[in-house]
């Protein structure tokens, strides 16, 4: 019976080598910047170093071990030590990549009695590391130790039900003590203490300036507030303290507009990238609103999207984008010019 | 001496070959213009029986497969086969009474072309079932095999008329545990299907041609130890054209010609063979947005040619023969929305029939309404009823009624749902008879906490054809789940009394609307049954999986010659872990099931053979390893 199902596996010509898909080419921009994909990540097989012998062996003996993937990924943050941590609602907890110590670790509260985590949405980092993550449906928001161990909540009222209607955004400026949350369904930008006390609200239901449709997603940086306003199609920068700067996008299905837009993020040159989940593209504009290029489209080959969501651009300006349909994180790298040359452009 | 030894040791060298084979596993394999995928489990099982003091035991190979695959292309010629030996008890309400083995199998051919085709063919051999008895959860354990083989073949040119040839022919045999014979059937189908479609006229036309041959031991019913044998075969022509009509209308007319032998070798021969025609027509309109109307006729020059084949799929059920039984059917109703959430009908129906010789009418009057409300405080209502009044050739034959209510209520964590129905003086298939009934279904749940989760409900039915005594159907049931965590406890209690219909598979209730007086008295029986048991379910840590389950039954069944008790109990225990690729696996089955004969008085009838109680114990314990061969 063996012999017999050999005998094929002996004749036939077994595709032992897995298709590599080639990486996209280069994108080359005005004045030698460039636009380069670097890899992709999705689950904790990728963070394994070499696996030695006697693993080899009981790999074969019972199996592989179940690596953990990702299934709807949402969000990414991006800690000093570069850790990637991507929030997956799918899977009801949030992944922590260290792509430089090559380690993986799953944090989920899905099954705790006290202060279940159930749809975590978008995460932030502080300065010492400690996670902050949204729960669009319990209302709350969770703060994890740097090693993954839960420290607190936010938002918790008595008998355990969540302040917001539904937080989705999230950013952390550990320099001022400041936390600012989305509430999208109440239409506002709350600004709370590190303890949770709300300082301040921002916005409510409109069109007009400093007036949100559904507002998710959030990016401080300098003295700036930049919040997706995602119904109105648009990114609107606002001071620190809520005052109306500028705004960037419009509906439309054309390069410079917006259909669907989804996570923000700022190079070190403080060009805005923002990703549209529709059409599964990056644009990228100057602080003007002016579009200077874009990168992606949909499909599922390396450097193209399904449903995009979070993005995060590094100290490094390495550009991590959550292409969740395709259940994966891509890295691209921006080189943009020397420090000299900006401050000559300047 | 060592033949243990021998064993385990020809079973691991089998391990390690199937583990090497492994080695290469990484995608689809390819032969020449061929794609292939394999895998499964292999393994390697210890199991034991007790039968009636019976015992055996030993080690043996366990596995099933999975093997899907190409030529030239998915489209051109896909295919898969998925055979299965000493299948794992968790696979039978049984548990491993029996060592099931079989395969299932498919060839798909020229998908997405004009002319596709398919062959499929499934075996199983060794199978534990259930030989159905109403009201009883558990049924009575039976054995067996079966097989079936389809053939399908389609021509779908575009602008053409489609054409659509199929054939199936299966064959089976079972017998109850613990009795002697065995029943069996063997069923052949015949399809022919065409459609087209021009100027909007949607036309159809089919032939269909069956085969039933069967066998079976009435252990339940006249107590024979001789099979009864019948062959029943029909041939069904239909055809029917559909157009729409302005005002969102349609209008369509349906033929069906059916003609059917039905054959009884054993006990009594005799045959009995009938042909019937039905012709129908409706035309829908919506005259107004919030109105609607419609008109429809049917002619059937034998009722009765359809009846067994609405009772059981076999058809193989004798009906009386009644000799005519022609019926003649006008209606015509209207509907119109009031409110937003109140909707009035009326409907008239006129109907002749002619059967022994005389003819009978009724004309009925109806109307009726559906409300809906929705607030907050009381919860959701949902009504509806219908008032109608018959009028027959010996006058005014009294009011019936239908209505109904659900109800939906969320309060205080709980979520309570409740539906209910009644009916009064409802039609059947044959004039002479109405039927009334009521039925109710109720339950709440409700989340006690994290994970933490219970629910009790409620449920019955009564029905009865009013112009018969001892026409009437009951059942009741009573069942609670609660669960923590990962562990769950569940427990039920029902009970059901009523008229059924002997079939190859089981018992089957007689359908509301049918008069039993229209089919063969030896075909039917009075039985009544209660049932209860519980079940546990854990899965205490990660990949383990436990879970126990008891259930007891016990009933009767009563015909013009004998009474027949039954009785069974069953438990069953299993329990499986996988670590990665393993899983460990292993299990307890003990069925007690006993059937006692009691003649009626004055009939002489001495009760069923085999009718001591049967205890049949298993049990299991293996491993296994899912392989991704290629």
């Amino acid at each position: 019976m063996v012999v017999l199902l050999a005998a094929p596996a002996w004749a036939a010509k077994v595709n032992t080598e897995k298709t590599v898909d080639p990486a996209p080419p280069d994108l080359l921009l005005e004045g030698g910047r460039k636009l380069h994909y670097e890899r992709s990540f999705s689950s904790e097989r990728e963070m394994e170093g070499k696996r030695g012998f006697f693993t080899k062996l009981l790999d074969i003996a019972i199996g592989e071990p179940e690596h953990p993937h990702l299934v709807r990924p949402y969000s990414i943050a991006v800690d000093s030590r570069g850790r990637a941590i991507v929030t997956d609602p799918g899977a009801n907890g949030i992944h922590i990549f260290d792509l430089e110590e090559h380690k993986y670790k799953f944090i989920e509260r899905r099954d705790k009695d006290k202060d279940p985590m159930r749809s975590p949405q978008c995460v932030a980092v502080d300065a010492e590391d400690n996670i902050y993550v949204t729960d669009s449906e319990t209302g709350k928001i969770f703060v994890f130790e740097p090693s993954g161990k839960f420290r607190r909540t936010i938002g918790s009222l008595k008998g355990g039900e969540g302040y917001f209607k539904r937080p989705t955004g999230i950013a952390v400026d550990s320099a001022a003590q400041r936390i600012y949350i989305t509430d999208t369904l109440r239409d506002k930008v709350y600004v709370m203490d590190m303890n949770g006390s709300i300082l301040q609200t921002i916005g409510h239901r409109g069109t007009g300036e400093v007036e949100f449709n559904l507002p998710t997603e959030l990016l401080v940086r300098d003295q700036n507030l930049f919040v997706v306003d995602a119904m109105n199609f648009r990114v609107q920068f606002l001071g620190r303290s809520g005052t109306y700067q500028t705004s960037v996008g419009r509906l439309g299905d054309m390069s410079g507009t917006m259909f669907r837009p989804k996570g923000i993020g700022m190079d070190s040159e403080g060009h805005l990238y923002v990703v549209d989940g529709l059409w599964g593209v990056v644009q990228v504009f100057d602080r003007e609103g002016h579009l200077l290029y874009y990168f992606g489209s949909r499909g599922t080959r390396s450097g193209q999207f399904q449903l995009p969501a979070g993005l995060f651009i590094d100290r490094d300006d390495r550009i991590f984008v959550v292409d969740s349909y395709n259940r994966r994180v891509q890295v691209f790298r921006y080189f943009g010019l020397p420090r000299q040359a900006q401050g000559e452009r300047r | 001496m060592f033949a243990w030894l021998t064993k385990v040791r020809n079973a691991g060298w089998t391990l390690v070959g199937f583990l090497l084979l492994a080695l290469p596993a990484a995608a689809q394999m390819e032969v020449g213009e061929t794609n292939l995928t394999l895998n499964g489990n292999v393994g390697v099982a210890y199991s034991g029986a007790n039968d009636q003091g019976n015992s055996s035991h030993g080690l043996g190979l366990v596995g099933n497969g999975y093997l899907a695959g190409s030529y030239y292309n998915p489209n051109f010629l896909n295919f898969t086969v998925q055979p299965f030996y000493n299948r794992e008890q968790s696979d039978s309400v049984f548990g491993s009474l029996t060592n099931a083995g079989g395969v299932n199998s498919t060839v798909n051919l020229f998908n997405g072309s004009h002319f596709p085709a398919s062959i499929s063919f499934n075996k199983l051999t060794n199978s534990t079932g259930t030989y159905g008895i109403p009201g009883d959860e558990v049924g009575l354990a039976e054995t067996g095999g079966t097989q079936n083989l389809g053939l399908s073949w389609s021509e779908l040119l575009p602008g053409l008329p489609t054409f659509t040839a199929s054939y199936s022919m299966s064959s089976g045999s079972t017998s109850i545990l613990g009795t002697p014979g065995q029943d069996s059937l063997t069923d052949k189908t015949v399809n022919l299907l065409s459609t087209y479609t021009v100027r909007g006229f949607r036309m159809m036309g089919g032939f269909t041609h069956r085969n039933d041959d069967g066998s079976f031991v009435d252990v339940l019913g006249s107590g024979e130890a001789t099979p009864m044998t019948s062959g029943n075969s029909s041939n069904s022509y239909t055809a029917s054209v559909t157009h729409p009509l302005p005002m969102q209308g349609a209008f369509g007319v349906t033929w069906l010609h059916t003609a059917y032998d039905f054959d009884s070798e054993e006990p009594v021969s005799s045959s009995s063979s009938s042909s019937s025609d039905n012709l129908s027509g409706n035309v829908t309109l919506r005259p107004a947005p919030k109105l609607g109307v419609g008109i429809n006729a049917t002619y059937t020059d034998n009722l009765l040619g359809s009846v067994p084949q609405s009772i059981v799929n076999s058809g193989a059920v004798e009906v009386s023969n009644l000799g005519g039984f022609k019926s003649v059917l006008l209606a015509a109703n209207g509907n119109y929305q009031l409110l937003r959430n109140l909707s009035v009908q009326g409907v008239v129906t006129h109907e002749d029939q002619k059967f022994f010789g005389q003819t009978y009418s009724a004309t009925q009057f109806g109307g009726g309404a559906n409300y809906n409300i929705e607030h907050p405080l009381w919860g959701g209502f949902d009504f509806y009823g219908s008032v109608f009044d018959v009028v027959n050739q010996n006058g005014n034959a009294g009011i019936g009624f239908v209505g109904g209510v659900n109800y939906t209520k969320k309060f205080d964590g709980w979520v309570v749902e409740a539906n209910g129905t009644y009916s009064q003086n409802v039609q059947t298939q044959v004039l002479l008879y109405t039927t009334s009934g009521f039925s109710y279904l109720t339950n709440a749940r409700r989340k006690l906490a994290n994970r933490t989760y219970f629910m009790a409900g409620f449920s019955g039915m009564h029905s009865v054809v009013e112009e018969s005594a001892g026409t009437s159907n009951s059942a009741e049931r009573v069942s609670s789940a609660f669960t923590y965590r990962t562990y769950s406890l569940t427990g039920f209690y029902s009970k059901s009394e009523g008229t059924a219909v002997y079939t190859s598979t089981g018992l089957v209730t007689v359908p509301v609307g049918v008069p039993t007086s229209i089919l063969s008295p030896s075909a039917l029986t009075q039985y009544n049954s209660k049932s209860y048991g519980f079940s546990l379910g854990a899965t205490p840590v990660r990949r383990l999986i436990i879970s126990a389950a008891y259930a007891k039954s016990n009933g009767s069944t009563v015909d013009s010659t004998l009474t027949t008790l039954t009785n069974n109990n069953l438990f069953n225990f299993m329990m499986q872990y996988r670590l990665r690729k393993i899983y460990v696996s292993a299990g307890y089955t003990r069925l007690g099931q006993g059937l006692t004969g009691q003649g009626a008085a004055g009939t002489g009838a001495t009760g069923t053979t085999g009718t001591s109680p049967l205890v049949v114990t298993s049990y299991y314990c293996g491993i296994s390893r899912w392989f991704n061969f290629f």
